[in-house]
């Protein structure tokens, strides 16, 4: 057989017998989703690929790499939330014994380096720093408590600046300007005539929700080491955007993009916290100024409060809605807070789609505004997340006043495939090039919830609005739905580019720029190259995220790599197999188009014991070549136009709530989500599971917090920024409506990031449910306490 | 001023010069290379560098390397043993629990010692010791999942 | 702030006994530090929110970590015993079940293999949770210095917000813990974010309440009793009414203020609620025995 003794030796060995093992990776399948019959390695449970060495703790991330007369660096930040450096004396910094460089913002370029999805615009070092925490100097020394002394001993002249914290101040006309280029940036997705919609409406609704500030809070240290080599750089840095990363890099440093290395290492969790951040740039230029290796490491105060939060909501919108249900009007404000260096007009949302069954009048505002607050953008689920915490209440308004229960009239509007969509209109425009018009490829909510609703008792526990499912002492417990629908990737990200190599002894290395956060890219995207070439999963290894071995990718973001990357990855392996069924059917005596590849078996499809050995053919010496044949697979290119993937899903959620102190607890969630086919069902269990707890930590118990004063983040910190933990974790019921996707390969869409979106608007239902009252989020327990209070005293009408 | 000390790290003694202020994890991290002991929140509230003294979880953070000695210290390195994985790493492996990797050393050890002590674990004591272990990621149920799977397994065998 | 990977001091000392370190305390003054599971002062000195030049670590100092009954009945907590042994511990499930539930609520495991009982006390938060336990439970803390050794009451040793009475150059060896007598019943009670926690110490004598303590922690600047809820049920027959008003009657002996975690109106309210919780499960469990 061709069983490739491969990297990963122990995939067969570390398979104990024991009713645990797992079994070999094609024997078990999951429940085969219609047409799926052929499929040998997609829609399997298999292992991670670098499960062992993650169980191992032999895994690497950014913050174990360590090089020879490597310095650390260290940054200097604002203390003011605005503010102008007049002078900087460095000295004394300078002068300390074991600083090998001093960074100040003269040695770093006029221009602003800018992140390719708008979440980062600014000078690597600002001599007018916009938030407190804003990066204005650095030091690479010896080691971090020479570079910690040196930051010390730079001296600074300041005028401080007024600041503007808040959204609403900022978009005011005479506020204080955060950015040179104004505070607010707008964009609208419309389609219909609005005024003419609401007309037509029966019914017209309005709510308006606000919710704290996230942050990534992420588990894990992300580091960046840079070394020079001459006027080549070498980066090495827990990225999820290493190929844009590499290119802006290059662009700030004029080099040409083959001079900068970028090494794109695993980032922990990232929840889309680590992609082009500053930190890198700052490294950058640090190291070759010292003419050492530098690394910078970014403690967990800096990670949660300097680089990157969830943009802070503020939505208001307006429904209108015939007697039956329809929906024929839909107007949305959405400011988002992009904080001191965001650039963002538009989140990239997906929901001012999601009900447009019956072609409502839409009108979807969108206001970007920085403030002089930590940086912001995108966070998992960015847009739709916060948009649905909106209209999942406004249309339950609307069904309570219909007198329908909230899956009838969700079932009732939700696009299908087909459906027009108009989200990326401006994203469009944005590129300079034409709309083509789109229409969605594939959507299955109708199953999300009806299968949601069966999974989860639904009919049992409803109540109807307003209502708890049950009542004992000061414990009452209610339920709660909500839907919503993301991207899976999509044309303006860029074009994947993916190589598949094949070895003479049958081994495969898959190449392809993603980012590793966690998702299982690795083992997926191995197993949409293995499907298509007929490979065993375990021949693949893979190499990603390396911008000088391997080809470009966009930015591992927006749910892109099942869908766009794998469509890909599935033409880099269609085309190596062509490559190798020439050799086979001279080799064979076959036409090749005869030929076909499985289980690592060459056959002839009409008489498939005729057949040659995968690995023997690779083996075998060319005759013209001399020696075996190299084969090179590979595929660049994008998305179809005019045809766009969304992946839908909806929660179900009970939850208990103490109505004497407030507190509320998640005790159950039912997560239905159609992804296209699933790849990897624990995969993607997985990846809806965290989604949950993102989502639901966020409405439940996280809030980052500044000083009203100072701008100061209070708790950047896991003691005072509460993270879901193993005790608050819910039961899960996860599940697929394995609906194929015309488009993505085998029918894949994505899953990453919706999977955070429908949750809290869902636990905000139940908390209705619970007290009657609805709430802006997060729904500490002192906030739930005075709704009820007010709720008793008549104070405050639900 | 260092210090020479001598610290029995997975079975083997090290003798080792540090500074007495060098915090456990990063002796180990820095010195022995064992880069299976995370670094994240470094205040002792993640969980991510979990080590086993005596067989008990505590924050290598938190623990000073000269306040070690005498101790049997065990890393996640030091659970597999001749080449052969311990249950709850094929656990893990097998029911998927783990995404990003970085929690899943201290996960595994703090489990580990669960079982030690006790080797059928209810679901509602398996979460009580994780409380000190978290996980951005959410992987919590497949977490425990895996745990479950390995206390019955350990059980039934050794 | 800006924290390091290590922790920041100068010297560091490894006394072995009681006297070794007290003469290293009245050394090195007020510059000196003890260094007990270092769950507070490790991380204290990473941020630099403490700079001792003097750390000195007490972990070698023999028989420290014991948790025992002692003379008269007492459970001694020496100096050394981590949350986790005070829990584990058989007598303390017997003797005096409110620490052992105390200690279960504190923190996460590994923590708890670290910490110690002392050390949350020398460095009292205004919810330090065994305080809250010992402060009901009457307990006394043994302090060695210069000038010889000495006890004082648990309320006594905590003096203001994150202070004890303890001189510089003393140290606490031991916690000691009376007996309870036949019909108590307590509890500990505790919410999480915000941190607020309430512990009950009651004595049932043929179904009046011959004794009460209620103490309280994150609702003022230090763990507090509460003397005029403790009196409303002294002599009294306990029915919910009366638990109720208890906790409405400590509400008013409170004096929080807010933070990031939560307003002081709210922590006053918590109080009502968590001294009525805590009332009722340990007068249930005067009942039990
Ligand atoms: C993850 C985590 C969770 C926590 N959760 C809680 C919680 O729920 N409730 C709570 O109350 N606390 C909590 N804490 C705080 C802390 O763990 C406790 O206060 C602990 O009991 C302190 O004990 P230690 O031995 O670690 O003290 P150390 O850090 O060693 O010392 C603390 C202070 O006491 C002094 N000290 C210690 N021993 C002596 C002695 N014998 N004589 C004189 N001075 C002495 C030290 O000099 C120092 O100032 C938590 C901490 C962490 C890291």
């Amino acid at each position: 057989m061709n069983r490739v003794p491969a990297r990963r030796p122990a995939l067969s060995k570390r398979r104990r017998k024991g009713k645990h093992a797992t079994p070999p990776v094609t024997a078990r399948r999951t429940k085969a989703p219609a047409g799926s019959d052929e499929l040998k390695v997609v829609g399997q449970r298999v292992p991670l690929f670098d499960a062992c060495e993650k169980v191992t703790g032999a895994f690497k991330y950014a913050s174990d790499i360590r090089l020879p007369g490597m310095l650390v660096g260290k940054i200097l930040r604002s203390p003011h939330p605005y503010a102008r450096i007049l002078a900087m004396d460095v000295t004394k910094a300078q002068a300390l014994p074991g600083v090998a460089a001093v960074l100040t913002p003269d040695d770093v370029p006029e221009g602003e380096w800018g992140e390719r999805s708008f979440n980062y615009r600014g000078r690597v070092l600002n001599d007018k720093p916009r938030f407190a925490g804003d990066e204005i100097a650095a030091v690479a020394a010896v080691n971090e408590h020479v570079a910690e002394a040196a930051l010390a001993l730079i001296e600074i002249k300041w005028e401080v600046l007024p600041h503007v914290f808040g959204v609403m101040d900022a978009i005011k006309p005479d506020a204080p300007q955060v950015a040179p280029y104004g505070n607010v940036r707008s964009t609208v997705v419309e389609a219909g005539d609005l005024q003419k919609g609401f007309k037509k409406a029966d019914l017209v609704v309005e709510h308006e929700a606000a919710m704290g500030n996230q942050s990534h809070a992420p588990l894990g240290r992300n580091a960046c080491v840079v070394s020079w080599e001459g006027d080549q750089m070498t980066l090495w840095t827990g990225t999820q955007t290493p190929f844009p990363l590499r290119d802006e890099l290059a662009r700030i440093l004029k080099l040409p993009q083959n001079r900068v290395r970028v090494i794109g290492m695993p980032t922990g969790s990232s929840n889309g916290l680590w992609w082009a951040c500053n930190f890198q740039f700052i490294a950058a230029y640090l190291a070759r100024k010292a003419g050492r290796p530098v690394k910078i490491e970014l403690t967990q105060e800096e990670a949660m409060a300097t680089v990157k939060r969830r943009e802070t909501p503020t939505v208001w919108g307006k429904l209108g809605v015939k007697r039956d249900g329809t929906f024929v009007a839909m107007h949305v404000k959405h400011y988002f807070d992009n904080g001191a260096h965001g650039f963002k007009a538009y989140p990239f949302e997906s929901v001012s789609d999601l009900w447009g069954r019956h072609r409502p009048a839409i009108r979807f505002e969108f206001y970007g505004v920085n403030t002089n607050t930590p940086n912001a953008g995108c966070m998992r689920g960015v847009g739709d997340l916060t948009i649905s915490f909106c209209t999942e209440p406004l249309i339950d308004k609307a069904a309570a006043a219909l007198g329908m229960d909230p899956l009838e009239i969700r079932l009732k509007n939700h696009i299908i495939a087909g459906d027009p969509i108009h989200s990326q209109k401006n994203i469009y425009k944005r590129f300079n090039v034409p709309f083509p018009g789109e229409r969605l490829t594939s959507g299955a909510m109708d199953q999300c919830i009806k299968r949601g609703a069966a999974a989860f008792g639904w009919k049992d526990k409803w109540r109807g609005f307003g209502k708890p499912t049950a009542v004992n002492g000061n414990k009452v417990r209610a339920v709660g739905m909500a839907c919503a629908c993301h991207i899976c990737g999509g044309r303006h990200l860029g074009s994947p580019s993916v190589i598949v190599k094949v070895n003479h002894d049958g081994s495969v290395n898959l190449l392809t720029g993603v980012g590793r956060m966690g998702q299982g890219v690795e083992t997926t995207q191995a197993q949409i190259a293995a499907e298509e070439l007929g490979v065993p999963l375990e021949s693949i290894t893979g190499t990603h995220a390396d911008s000088g071995v391997c080809p470009w990718s966009p930015s591992t973001v927006g749910s892109v790599n099942a869908h766009q990357t794998g469509m890909v990855t599935r033409a880099a392996a269609r085309d190596a197999k062509k490559q190798i069924l020439a050799l086979a059917g001279r080799e064979m005596k076959v036409p090749p188009r005869e030929l076909d590849i499985k289980d690592g078996w060459i056959y002839a499809k009409a008489r498939p014991k005729k057949r040659i050995a995968f690995a023997e053919m690779t083996r075998k010496v060319h005759p013209e070549w001399l020696t075996p044949p190299y084969i090179i697979g590979r595929a660049a290119g994008n998305l179809p136009v005019g045809r766009i993937a969304k992946m839908f899903m909806a929660h179900f959620v009970e939850i208990e709530l103490d109505v004497e102190t407030g507190v509320s607890k998640l005790l159950k969630v039912v997560a239905v989500h159609d992804s296209g086919r699933i790849i990897n069902p624990a995969v993607c269990e997985n990846q809806v599971a965290g989604g949950v707890m993102i989502g639901g930590g966020f409405v439940l118990s996280e809030n980052l917090v500044w000083d009203p004063k100072t701008g100061r983040v209070l708790n950047p910190n896991f003691a005072d920024y509460k993270i879901l933990n193993a005790l608050d974790a819910p039961l899960l019921d996860i599940s697929f409506a394995e609906v194929i996707d015309p488009v993505g390969p085998f029918g894949v869409k994505g899953i990453g990031e919706g999977a955070t979106c429908p949750t809290p608007s869902a636990i905000g239902q139940a908390i209705y449910n619970a007290i009657g009252v609805r709430l802006n989020a997060p729904f500490t327990p002192e906030r739930v306490l005075e709704a009820i209070k007010e709720q008793r005293t008549g104070g405050r009408a639900a | 001023m260092k210090q020479t000390i001598n610290l029995s790290v997975n079975g083997k003694d090290w003798p080792l010069e540090v500074e007495p202020h060098m915090a456990l994890s990063e002796c180990l991290r820095e010195d022995l290379a064992l880069t299976g002991v995370r670094i994240s929140c470094n205040q002792g509230h993640c969980g991510a560098c979990t080590v086993l003294l005596d067989g008990e979880p505590v924050n290598s953070c938190l623990t000073l390397a000269v306040d070690a000695v005498g101790k049997q210290i065990t890393t996640i390195e030091g659970l597999a043993r001749d080449g052969k994985l311990d249950p709850l790493q094929q656990a893990f492996i097998d029911h998927h629990g783990l995404q990003c990797g970085y929690c899943t050393p201290g996960m595994i050890l703090s489990a580990k010692a669960l079982l030690e002590e006790n080797p059928h674990p209810t679901e509602p004591e398996i979460r009580e010791s994780l409380a000190g272990n978290l996980c951005r990621c959410g992987s919590y149920q497949k977490i425990i999942q895996s745990i479950q799977a390995a206390g019955g397994e350990t059980g039934g065998g050794a | 702030m800006s924290y390091t990977v290590n922790p920041v001091f100068e010297h560091y000392y490894q006394p072995k006994s009681v006297e070794e370190t007290v003469a290293l305390l009245a050394q090195c003054g007020k510059e000196a530090r003890v260094l007990a599971g270092g769950t507070v002062l490790i991380n204290q000195m990473r941020s630099g929110a403490v700079a001792p030049r003097h750390v000195i670590n007490i972990s070698r100092v023999a028989g420290l970590d014991e948790v025992r009954v002692a003379e008269e009945g007492e459970l001694a907590i020496g100096a050394l015993a981590t949350l986790a042994k005070v829990a584990r511990s058989s007598a303390v499930r017997k003797g005096w079940p409110l620490l052992h539930e105390t200690m279960l609520e504190i923190g996460v495991v590994q923590q708890r293999n670290l910490a110690t009982v002392v050390g949350n006390l020398c460095r009292p938060v205004p919810s330090a949770d065994t305080a809250v336990a010992l402060l009901v439970l009457e307990a006394s803390v043994l302090m060695s210095g210069a000038k010889g050794r000495r006890r004082v009451t648990m309320s006594d040793f905590l003096a203001g917000p994150r202070r004890t009475m303890m001189a510089d150059s003393e140290m606490v060896t031991e916690v000691r813990v009376p007996p309870a007598p036949a019909g108590a019943g307590t509890a500990f009670v505790k919410l999480h974010a915000p941190k607020v926690n309430a512990a009950a110490f009651l004595l049932n004598s043929g179904g009046g309440c011959s004794e009460a303590r209620i103490a309280l922690g994150g609702v003022a600047q230090t763990p507090i009793r509460v003397p005029k809820a403790e009196a409303l049920l002294r002599g009294a027959k306990l029915d919910a009414q009366l638990i109720d008003e208890a906790g409405i009657a400590a509400q008013g002996e409170t004096s929080p203020a807010s933070d990031l975690r939560a307003g002081a109106e709210y922590r006053r309210e918590m109080s009502r609620v968590l001294v009525a919780r805590a009332l009722e499960a340990a007068w249930n469990r005067t009942k039990r025995q």
